[in-house]
C-alpha cells in the first residue's frame, strides 16, 4: 500500500513495504470495523461517518500512517453530503479536525467556528478553533478559547493545550506542572508522558526526560512516538548505537521522512557521513513526494532540512516562506529567520527573529538561532546574551537533538 | 449530554489523545469529554406486570459496539449517578436516589453497586458483559428485601430508536422552504446494533410519591468529585464536593426538538417558528419540557400494560417514558402542528425489549465472521 509520503519503490528498497502495508489496509479495532460496515450499509448515516472520521484520525496518530487521514477526509465529506452543514455541526467539527491534521489551519478554523456557531454546546469544535488559532499564531485568541473551555471544567486534554500555550509563552515550569496533573489519571496514555518528557529534554534534564519516556513505554511498549523520543534521548546521552537501533525500529513501522532525517542526523553527529547522506537522500525524497501530493505537513521540516543538513539556503528560504503562508507561529517565524540567516540576509533575519521571540518562548533552539542571527547582524552583545540564555536554559543543548 | 450531540461527542471522547509529530507544532489531544458520565436517555414508567412499582432508568456511555462490550462494560467508579425525584408539584427535586460503583477488579467480575434512597441503602452486583460470547449474559437483578427495590446495572442494547440523518435531512428541507416528508421514509434506526451502559431500578411507587399525589417528576444527573487526588501509592481518585457533569430528563428537548438552538431553552421557539410550529403546539411542547422543569412526568394512576414495558395507549410519553414509546414520532407530530402522523418510520427498537424487569434488551453480541445483520451491520 502506498503511503502519502513515501514512494513505494523506495519502501521496497528499504524492505519496509510489508510493515507499512498494514496500517491503512485493515481496520484494527472492533469499533472501526463496525462503523465501516455501518456506513457501507448506510452511507447517509452521518453519525457513523462522523465517528469514523475521528477514529481514522486516531489511527493516523497511533500508527503515523498518513493514509488514514485521506479516509478521515472521505468520511467527513460523506457526512456533510448526507446531511447539510446547517443541520450537521458534528460533521463540520469532524471536517475541521481533518483540515487541522492536514495543516490547513485557516480552513480548520473556519469550519470549527461554523460548527460552534450552529451548536454552541460543541466543545470539540471550540477546541479545534483554539488549536487552529494557536497554529496560526493568534495566541490571544487561542488563550481566550481555552479559558472558555476551562469554564466547563479542566480536563487532561485542556491541560495539555494550556501547557503548550504557557510553554510557548516561556513558562516551561508551569507547562510541566500542568502536564504533571495528567500523570496517572484514568485512561492515561503515553502521550502526556511524552509531552512531559519532551519539556524536560528541551531544558536539559535528560534524567527526568528518561523517566517520563520510560513510563510512557510501559503504557504503550509499541508506540512509535515513544521510541522516536527515546531515540533522540539516547542520542543526547551519547548512546548512539541505541539511538540508531531505535530509529531503525521506528522506521520499520513508520517510514516517514522526518525519521529518515533524524537517523541521518545521528549518523552525521557521530561522523558517519556516508550513512548520513544515504538517509538524508531518503528523507528528501520522502519530503518532496509528500509535498508533491499536496500535503503541507513538511514545509517546516523542509526549511530546516535545507538549512541544516543540505546547505541549500535558497531552498530553505522557499520552504520557510511556504510554511509561513500556512501559519504564523513562533516556529514558522523562527524557521524563516534561520533560512534568511543562512542566505546571508542578516538584517531581515533579525526582523523575523524578533517576531519569533515576541511571545517570550524559552527554547534553547530558538535562542541559539537568535544568538547567531543577532551576532551576524552586528548586535554582537545581544547575540551573545541569547547564546548565554540558550545555555542557561539547556546546558546540554549541544548534545544530539532532533530538528522537529 | 444531549442526545443529538452524541454521535460526534461520544466518538471524540472515546479516543485517547495522541501526538503526531509531522512538524514542530503540537497536535493537541482530540477533545475528550466525560463518556462515563454522559447521559443518553431517561426512562420512567410503571411496571406493566405490577403497577405499584415504578421503573426508573437512565443510560450512559452510548455507542458501544458489540466487540467492545467487555472493554467498555465497567461503570466509572468516580461518577455518582443520581435519580432526581420531584413529588411536590414544582420544578425542584425533592428526593434523590444515588448509585455508585466500586472499581472494576477485572472484566470478568461484576462491580458492586451501592444504592441509596433516603435512609435505606443496599449493594448489588452488576451484570458482566462479554465481547466474545455468542450469547448475551442473563441480567442480574437484585431485590432489596427491606425496601422492595430491585436493581439492575449492565450493558444493554441502546433502547433509543430514531433515524437521525433522515430527521436532519427533513429539517433541512423544511428550513429550505420545501418540506420533503419522503426523506423520513428510510426507516433506519441510527442506534441499531449499539449497546449502552444502563442503570435501572424498580421502586415501589409509594416510596416516590409526595404531596403532588400521583404525579412524580423524574430526571437524572451524573456528578463527580470536584477535585482529583493523586499520590505516589494509589491510583488517582475524585473527592470533594460533587459537581454535576450531565443532566437529562425529557427527550423532546434534547433529541430533536431544537437540534441546535442556543442553550437558553426559551429560545427554542425561534427554531420551532422556523419549522412552522404554531403557538398552540409550542405551548404543548413547552408544557412538556419547561413548565415543571426538564423532568419526565409520570402519572402513576394511569394504568400501564402490555409487553416490552408497556404499550397501551395514553400511558406512555409524554406521560413518563417507556422503552417502546416512539418519542420522536410524538415530537414530529407536535412540531408539525399535528400534520405529520407518520413520524420517522422507525417505529420500534431494532430488538424487542424484555417483558419483565429490567425491560431493556440484552446487549448485542458480535456476530460470527461473515454473518451480517443488514439492520445493524453488527
Amino acid at each position: 500500500m502506498m503511503t502519502r509520503a513515501i514512494n513505494p519503490a523506495l519502501l521496497l528498497a528499504l524492505g519496509l513495504a510489508a510493515a507499512n502495508s498494514s496500517a491503512a489496509a485493515a481496520p484494527s479495532s472492533p469499533t472501526l470495523r463496525f462503523l465501516e460496515d455501518r456506513v457501507e450499509s448506510d452511507p447517509l448515516d452521518s453519525a457513523a461517518q462522523n465517528r469514523l472520521t475521528i477514529l481514522y484520525i486516531t489511527q493516523m496518530r497511533e500508527t503515523g500512517e498518513l493514509a488514514w487521514l485521506d479516509r478521515a477526509a472521505q468520511s467527513a465529506h460523506a457526512s456533510l453530503v448526507a446531511v447539510a452543514p446547517a443541520q450537521n455541526p458534528s460533521g463540520l467539527a469532524a471536517l475541521a479536525l481533518v483540515e487541522f491534521e492536514f495543516h490547513h489551519f485557516r480552513e480548520a478554523l473556519a469550519l470549527a467556528q461554523q460548527s460552534y456557531a450552529i451548536d454552541a454546546r460543541s466543545n470539540g469544535a471550540l477546541a479545534t478553533a483554539g488549536d487552529a488559532q494557536l497554529e496560526l499564531g493568534n495566541y490571544a485568541e487561542a488563550q481566550s478559547i481555552y479559558e472558555k473551555l476551562k469554564a466547563d471544567g479542566s480536563t487532561p486534554a485542556l491541560r495539555a493545550r494550556l501547557a503548550r500555550l504557557v510553554e510557548l509563552k516561556g513558562d516551561n515550569q508551569q507547562a510541566i506542572e500542568l502536564l504533571r496533573q495528567n500523570v496517572g489519571v484514568p485512561g492515561e496514555t503515553e502521550w502526556h508522558r511524552i509531552r512531559l518528557g519532551e519539556i524536560y529534554f528541551r531544558t536539559g534534564n535528560l534524567e527526568k526526560a528518561a523517566e517520563q519516556y520510560e513510563a510512557a513505554q510501559k503504557l504503550n511498549p509499541e508506540s512509535f512516538l515513544v521510541r522516536e523520543h527515546l531515540a533522540e534521548l539516547r542520542g543526547a546521552q551519547g548512546k548512539f548505537d541505541e539511538a540508531i537501533a531505535l530509529y531503525q525500529k521506528v522506521i520499520a513501522c513508520v517510514p516517514r521522512a522526518e525519521f529518515f532525517q533524524a537517523l541521518g542526523d545521528v549518523y552525521s553527529f557521530v561522523g558517519k557521513t556516508i550513512e548520513a547522506k544515504r538517509w538524508y537522500a531518503l528523507a528528501q525524497d520522502a519530503y518532496l513526494k509528500s509535498v508533491e501530493q499536496g500535503n503541507a505537513h513538511y514545509y517546516h521540516h523542509l526549511a530546516g532540512f535545507y538549512s541544516d543538513t543540505q546547505d541549500n539556503p535558497p531552498e530553505a528560504l522557499r520552504w520557510a516562506r511556504k510554511d509561513l503562508e500556512v501559519r504564523h507561529s513562533v516556529y514558522a517565524h523562527d524557521s524563516l529567520a534561520w533560512a534568511l540567516y543562512r542566505n546571508g540576509e542578516f538584517v531581515r533575519a533579525v526582523e523575523e527573529m524578533k517576531r519569533a521571540l515576541e511571545l517570550g518562548t524559552q527554547d534553547a533552539h530558538l535562542l541559539f538561532h537568535a544568538g547567531m542571527i543577532f551576532s551576524r547582524a552586528g548586535e554582537v552583545e545581544r547575540g551573545r546574551e541569547f547564546l548565554r540564555q540558550a545555555l542557561r536554559l539547556n546546558p546540554r543543548y549541544n548534545s544530539f537533538h532532533v530538528h522537529r | 449530554m444531549m442526545r443529538y450531540k452524541q454521535p460526534i461527542a461520544v466518538s471524540l471522547l472515546a479516543i485517547a489523545p495522541f501526538l503526531a509529530r509531522a512538524s514542530d507544532h503540537l497536535e493537541a489531544p482530540l477533545v475528550e469529554s466525560d463518556q462515563g458520565a454522559d447521559i443518553a436517555d431517561v426512562y420512567t414508567f410503571l411496571d406493566p406486570n405490577d403497577n405499584s412499582k415504578v421503573i426508573l432508568a437512565f443510560d450512559v456511555h452510548g455507542f458501544i459496539v458489540p466487540g467492545e462490550n467487555g472493554n467498555l462494560s465497567g461503570f466509572d467508579k468516580d461518577v455518582l449517578f443520581r435519580f432526581n425525584i420531584e413529588n411536590t408539584g414544582d420544578a425542584a427535586p425533592d428526593e434523590f436516589i444515588y448509585v455508585n460503583f466500586d472499581p472494576q477488579a477485572s472484566r470478568s467480575q461484576p462491580q458492586t453497586a451501592h444504592i441509596t434512597i433516603g435512609a435505606n441503602s443496599f449493594t448489588a452486583p452488576t451484570t458482566v458483559s462479554s465481547s466474545t460470547a455468542a450469547n448475551p449474559p442473563a441480567p442480574v437483578v437484585t431485590t432489596d428485601a427491606a425496601t422492595g427495590i430491585s436493581f439492575f446495572a449492565g450493558v444493554t442494547d441502546d433502547p433509543f430508536f430514531f433515524d437521525v440523518p433522515a430527521f436532519n435531512r427533513f429539517v433541512t428541507s423544511v428550513l429550505g422552504g420545501a418540506p420533503d416528508v419522503s426523506l423520513l421514509s428510510r426507516g433506519r434506526d441510527t442506534f441499531a446494533g449499539y449497546n449502552i451502559q444502563m442503570i435501572a431500578l424498580s421502586v415501589p411507587a409509594a416510596m416516590l410519591k409526595g404531596s403532588a399525589g400521583n404525579v412524580i417528576g423524574v430526571s437524572a444527573t451524573t456528578l463527580r468529585g470536584r477535585n482529583t487526588h493523586r499520590s505516589e501509592d494509589r491510583a488517582p481518585f475524585d473527592a470533594g464536593d460533587f459537581v454535576p457533569i450531565d443532566r437529562a430528563g425529557v427527550p423532546a428537548i434534547n433529541t430533536a426538538l431544537i437540534p441546535f438552538a442556543p442553550k437558553d431553552e426559551y429560545n427554542r421557539a425561534t427554531t420551532l417558528k422556523a419549522l412552522g410550529t404554531d403557538d398552540a403546539h409550542i405551548g404543548i411542547l413547552a408544557g412538556v419540557a419547561v413548565t415543571h422543569g426538564d423532568m419526565l412526568r409520570l402519572d402513576t394512576s394511569k394504568v400501564n400494560s402490555g409487553a416490552q414495558g408497556g404499550t397501551n395507549a395514553g400511558a406512555g410519553f409524554p406521560n413518563g417514558r417507556r422503552p417502546a414509546d416512539d418519542v420522536i414520532d410524538t415530537i414530529l407530530f407536535l412540531v408539525t402542528n399535528g400534520g405529520l402522523t407518520t413520524g420517522d418510520h422507525v417505529n420500534a427498537n431494532d430488538v424487542a425489549f424484555r417483558d419483565s424487569f429490567p425491560f431493556f434488551a440484552a446487549p448485542h453480541q458480535p456476530l460470527d465472521t461473515g454473518v451480517i445483520d443488514d439492520d445493524t451491520r453488527n
